[in-house]
């Protein structure tokens, strides 16, 4: 089945939620997720079950809403000065939908830099976006983000959002 | 290559690359009992270890790690914005943090240490009733009420520490003086619910990692100490909150009634200068 969502309008759904976290406009960006929000950075390998094993992220929308408090917390030492982002989403794919084509599976790829304190990591991986449109809007209910490197030794300071 | 010792405890595989190095009872002396409740928590009597890990690495040195785990003056500063937080929504009693001033710390002779919270942290739902259901049908309730009484932070000296809050295992590896790298390691207490299990180890996602909610912020402190430590002027750092009030245990331990002191950090230098001395001999 092809489900009819223009691709052009899936990667512009994905621009703007990589513009809005990189401007760290986090509580726009949780405006844009579901109430039943899966967000998921699993570690050491894409394949394990967060529910029972440890990942490096794995928050539904109350732990997200708590995140997100935290990180803009003014006592949030890991984010004084809070890391600066800039992002590439590239190599869009949609994946599936259901059969209404209110939800849709995207995949794409991503390439992350992060400067902080005078110090540029880079970060790359997979994004896996299930997007469900909400009153005629689209809308995160799960994102998942396969680090090609999860099974490493990760930076100590991965406190923005990816 | 081989380690040339490995002997194992209730299951805890230790190796040492040094042949002369004392036999494991004697090395680990009163921590054996520590390593015993840990692992007694579990209705089975054995735990589970594979959950999967989380590693950091840091700019900064070991030791700062181990500091960081048997101090409990840090915390509400150093975690203010998480404890300003619910805990994944728990209206739990971690929230308000118990008093500080009834935190026990013990500094054993070889480095380890102890620290226990009087009070056991986690909420008492239907969750938690769940697993105290299972300890008491594998034991008896006075055995599961003394063993969930309250819980410890455990440091095995050098690189070996326990969360027993969090179901949690942490392996510190040096790599130079200025880079660490912590494997974090949750574990299922064989034999309690799986729902009480996969919450623990949720948990040790929420603060643990890198990307976690409590531990950059250790992380952080521990990087800028590292680069105050740099200064040239002050040669020394004083550690002696608590000296004047500590105490003797029975075997010998170093004894302090509040959290906030620097007993155990004392007990980890004190190791460190025997180690060194021994090394230069």
């Amino acid at each position: 089945m092809t489900p009819d969502v223009p691709i052009r309008e899936v990667e512009d759904f994905l621009y703007r939620e990589a513009a809005l976290l990189d401007a760290r406009r986090y509580d726009d960006w949780l405006a844009l997720v579901t109430d039943d929000v899966r967000y998921w950075i699993p570690s050491g390998s894409d394949d394990v079950d967060p529910t029972r094993a440890i990942s490096v992220v794995y928050d539904d929308r109350r732990a997200l809403a708590e995140r997100v408090a935290r990180i803009q917390h003014p006592a949030a030492h890991c984010q004084t000065p809070p890391p600066r982002t800039s992002r590439m989403v590239t190599n869009v794919r949609l994946d599936g939908a259901d059969l209404s084509g209110d939800e849709i599976h995207v995949d794409s790829v991503f390439a992350l830099f992060a400067s902080r304190l005078g110090e540029q990591h880079t970060f790359g991986g997979r994004y896996a976006h299930r997007l469900r449109r909400v009153d005629g809007s689209w809308h995160i209910a799960a994102k998942h983000v396969y680090l090609v490197n999860n099974d490493a030794v990760l930076h100590y300071n991965l406190t923005f959002l990816f | 290559m081989p380690a040339p010792r490995v002997a194992s405890y209730r299951g805890f595989v230790f190796a040492s690359l040094n042949p002369a190095s004392e036999d494991l009872d004697a090395y680990l002396g009163p921590m054996r009992g520590h390593l015993d409740a840990i692992v007694d928590r579990a209705p089975a009597g054995r735990i589970d270890v594979r959950c999967g890990t989380v590693k950091y690495g840091y700019p900064g040195n070991w030791k700062l790690q181990c500091e960081n785990f048997m101090d409990h003056y840090h915390a509400p500063f150093t975690h203010e914005s998480a404890f300003a937080q619910r805990f994944r929504g728990d209206e739990r009693e971690k929230v308000e943090q118990p008093a500080r001033d009834a935190i026990e710390l013990r500094a054993y002779a070889r480095g380890h240490s102890a620290m226990y919270h009087p009070k056991e942290t986690r909420p008492r739902d239907a969750v938690h009733g769940g697993y105290l259901d299972a300890l008491v049908a594998s034991r008896d309730q006075e055995a599961a009420e003394r063993l969930l009484a309250g819980d410890y932070n455990l440091h095995v000296y050098p690189n070996l520490i326990f969360h027993e809050t969090s179901q949690s295992i942490r392996v510190i590896r040096p790599v130079a003086v200025d880079r660490t790298e912590v494997y974090v390691f949750p574990y299922r207490l064989v034999g309690a619910p799986d729902d009480f299990n996969d919450r623990n180890v949720q948990k040790v996602s929420w603060w643990a990692s890198s990307a976690g909610t409590g531990q950059p912020d250790d992380l952080e402190a521990f990087v800028r100490v590292q680069e105050g430590l740099q200064a040239e002027g002050p040669e020394w750092v004083l550690m002696a909150r608590g000296l004047h009030h500590e105490r003797r245990g029975p075997a010998g331990e170093r004894i302090s009634g509040a959290g906030t002191d620097e007993t155990a950090l004392r007990g980890q230098y004190r190791r460190w200068r025997e180690l060194l001395a021994r090394e230069s001999a």
